[in-house]
C-alpha cells in the first residue's frame, strides 16, 4: 500500500520547537524506506504520524487512495490493527506472556482465529530460529532473540505496511541482519510497504530509497 | 484480510491472563470484593435471617387465625358460612363446630359422658388423625384418652345421647389453635342443612392478609343476627410483620448502599493503580491495534470477573455465618442480589480508571528517549 505524507508538521504540546516541519514523501508499495538524520531530527515521530498513533498538527497523509490523518480512534485502530506491523528499539512485549503468546496477540487483535494466528506464530518463530524458545518469557531470552520476537510480532497478520523504529539499534552484527533480512523480504516477497528509520549509516548506505531528516 | 477486531475469544483469553498478570491487585480486588460481600451478610444478612426467622413465628398458625364466635348461643350462624367462606381468595382452611352434647358408650348407658360436636368443613392440618380416608356422616373421632373414658377398650365403638346416635371410628390429636377439641370427640353431622355454629376458625395464607380476609368474612357469614356474633383476629401481629419487613428493607438498603460505594472506591483506586502499573503493555495493545473501547472493555473484564470471584467466595462464606449466627440462611434472592450488586459496585468503580487506561497516549509511553 502506498503511503503519501503531504506538508506533514508534528508539534509536541509544551515543546519550543516543532518535531516534524512541512514533510512531503511518497512511500511506494513493495519498497523499504530508510528514514535517517540526526537525534531528535523527526523520524520517530514520522513513523508515529505515519502509522496514525499521532495526529499531525499539519499536512495530510494518506494509505492508498485514502485520507487517514482525520479519522476517528476507532477507524484509526482498525486500520492499525488489520495493516501495520510496528517493530520497536527496545522490543515492547508482553513479559507476563510467552512468546508465542506475544506474537499470537497481534494477529487476534488484528481479528485473527485463535488457531490461525497461533499456527502463523509458530511459523515465524520457527522461522527465525527461536522455535525453542516459543513457550520462554521475553525475560528468559536474550536481546536478540527478544527482538526477533517483536519482529514476529509485527509479521503474524502479514501486514501491508511496517513500520520499525531503530530495530537493530541493540543488537549485535548477527541479530541485527537477520532483522534487516526480514524487513527487506517483507518488502520484496510479500509486497509490504517498509519504513525503516535508523542511526545505522554503514548497513543503509546500499539501501536504494532513503529519507534523510535534518534538524 | 483481518477485519481489524478482536474476536470475543480473545477477550476471554485475555481476561484470565490479566487475572494471574499482575497477581497481587487481583488479589487484593478478588479480597475487597469478598471482604464486601461478607460485610452484607455479616451484617443484613443475619440480621434477614433472624428477621426472617421472627416473621416465620408471627406468621405461625395462631398469627394467621380469625376466630368467629357465637358467645350467647342465639346468633344463628349458618354452617352456609362455611362455603362462602372458603371461596375466598386468601383462605388457608375453614372448620365450624356446633355447640357441644353430651354422649355415652351405647354399651354402657350409665357410663361417663363426653362432650360431642359437629364439625363442618374439612379437617385442617392442625387435626392430626390415623383414621383413613374422609369421615361419613354420623362417623366420629375421640380426642386423646376420650376412647378410654368413654369404656372403649378397641377405641372404636357406638356412642349415643337422647337423640342422636354416632359410631367412633378412630381417634385425632389437634394442636394449636384447636386444643380446645382435643377433650372431646368431633362428629360428621347425619346432616349439615340447617346446623347452627357455635364457632368457626379460619385461616389465612399470609399474616398480611389477616385484615383484608377478615373484612371480606364477617361480609360472607350467614347469620340471623349479626350483632350477636364475634370475630376475634391478632391485628398487632400483622402490624409486627409490616413494621419487621419495612425496617428491614430501611436498614438494609443504607448497609448495603454503604458498603458498596466503599467496595467501588476500593476497586477504582485498585483499578487506577494497575492501569498505571502497566501502561506499558496499555501502549503496546494500542500500537498494535486496539482500539479504546477494547482497552476499556479489558479493564472493565478484569474488574467484573474479580469482583465476581470475592462475591461468589463472600456469598458461600456468608451463607456459612448466617447458619452458624443467625441459624438460618436469608434465602437465594439476597444472596444472588448481592453477588450482582457486587460485580456492579466493581464495574462501576472501574469505569474511571478504564476511562483513564483507554487515554493514554501511546507515544508518550513507547518512545524511547
Amino acid at each position: 500500500m502506498q503511503i503519501q505524507a503531504v506538508g506533514l508538521s508534528h508539534h509536541y504540546r509544551g515543546a519550543e520547537a516543532s518535531a516534524l516541519l512541512e514533510l512531503s514523501h511518497t512511500f511506494e508499495e513493495g519498497t523499504l524506506t530508510v528514514v535517517s538524520g540526526p537525534s531528535g531530527s523527526g523520524k520517530s515521530t514520522l513513523l508515529y504520524l505515519l502509522a496514525l498513533m499521532l495526529t499531525p498538527s499539519l499536512g495530510s497523509i494518506r494509505w492508498g487512495d485514502q485520507d487517514v490523518q482525520a479519522l476517528e480512534d476507532t477507524e484509526r485502530s482498525e486500520l492499525r490493527a488489520k495493516h501495520v506491523g510496528f517493530v520497536f528499539q527496545d522490543a515492547v512485549l508482553d513479559l507476563s506472556s510467552s512468546a508465542l503468546d506475544n506474537v499470537t496477540e497481534a494477529g487476534w487483535l488484528a481479528g485473527m482465529t485463535r488457531v490461525e494466528s497461533e499456527t502463523k506464530a509458530s511459523e515465524l518463530l520457527e522461522k527465525f530460529g527461536i522455535g525453542a524458545k516459543a513457550r520462554f518469557r521475553p525475560g528468559e531470552v536474550s536481546g536478540g532473540q527478544a527482538q526477533r520476537i517483536a519482529l514476529c510480532r509485527a509479521l503474524v497478520k502479514s501486514p501491508s505496511i511496517i513500520f520499525a523504529d531503530e530495530p537493530t539499534g541493540n543488537l549485535d552484527s548477527d541479530s541485527a541482519d537477520v532483522v534487516w533480512r526480514a524487513l527487506e523480504d517483507a518488502a520484496t516477497e510479500e509486497g509490504a510497504t517498509v519504513i525503516v528509520a535508523t542511526h545505522d549509516k554503514q548497513r543503509t548506505k546500499r539501501m536504494p530509497n532513503q529519507l534523510r531528516l535534518v534538524s | 484480510m483481518n477485519s481489524g477486531h478482536p474476536r470475543p475469544g480473545y477477550f476471554f483469553v485475555d481476561a484470565i491472563h490479566r487475572l494471574r498478570s499482575p497477581l497481587v491487585p487481583t488479589v487484593v480486588a478478588v479480597f475487597v470484593a469478598f471482604a464486601g460481600t461478607l460485610s452484607i451478610f455479616a451484617t443484613t444478612g443475619v440480621a434477614i435471617a433472624s428477621q426472617q426467622r421472627t416473621i416465620d413465628l408471627i406468621n405461625s398458625a395462631e398469627g394467621r387465625l380469625i376466630t368467629i364466635s357465637d358467645p350467647q348461643g342465639d346468633a344463628g350462624l349458618s354452617e352456609r358460612s362455611i362455603t362462602a367462606i372458603k371461596s375466598i381468595s386468601g383462605v388457608d382452611w375453614v372448620l365450624g363446630v356446633s355447640p357441644a352434647h353430651d354422649f355415652v358408650n351405647s354399651a354402657l348407658p350409665g357410663g361417663t359422658s363426653v362432650p360431642v360436636r359437629n364439625f363442618f368443613g374439612d379437617l385442617p392440618a392442625p387435626i392430626s388423625t390415623g383414621h383413613p380416608g374422609v369421615l361419613g356422616p354420623g362417623q366420629a373421632l375421640a380426642g386423646p384418652g376420650v376412647a378410654r373414658k368413654l369404656g372403649l377398650a378397641d377405641g372404636v365403638g357406638a356412642i349415643e345421647n337422647r337423640t342422636e346416635k354416632a359410631v367412633i371410628v378412630g381417634s385425632f390429636s389437634a394442636s394449636s389453635p384447636l386444643t380446645s377439641l382435643n377433650s372431646g370427640v368431633i362428629m360428621r353431622p347425619n346432616s349439615d342443612t340447617g346446623a347452627r355454629l357455635l364457632r368457626f376458625w379460619v385461616s389465612v395464607e399470609d399474616v398480611a392478609q389477616l385484615q383484608p380476609v377478615a373484612a371480606a368474612v364477617s361480609k360472607a357469614l350467614v347469620v340471623e343476627k349479626p350483632g350477636g356474633i364475634q370475630i376475634k383476629l391478632s391485628p398487632d401481629l400483622a402490624r409486627l410483620s409490616g413494621d419487621v419487613v419495612t425496617g428491614l428493607r430501611q436498614d438494609a438498603a443504607l448497609t448495603i448502599t454503604g458498603l458498596l460505594f466503599a467496595v467501588a472506591v476500593l476497586i477504582g483506586a485498585l483499578q487506577f493503580g494497575r492501569v498505571a502499573s502497566t501502561a506499558k503493555d496499555i501502549g503496546r495493545r494500542r500500537a498494535l491495534g486496539a482500539s479504546r473501547s477494547v482497552i476499556v472493555a479489558q479493564v472493565l473484564i478484569n474488574a467484573g470477573l474479580t469482583g465476581l470471584i470475592g462475591a461468589i467466595a463472600g456469598v458461600l462464606v456468608g451463607l456459612v455465618l448466617s447458619v452458624v449466627i443467625a441459624g438460618q440462611l436469608p434465602g437465594f434472592g439476597f444472596s444472588a442480589a448481592v453477588a450482582v450488586l457486587m460485580v456492579l459496585a466493581s464495574l462501576i468503580g472501574a469505569i474511571a480508571p478504564a476511562i483513564r487506561a483507554a487515554r493514554l497516549d501511546p507515544v508518550r509511553i513507547l518512545r524511547v528517549p
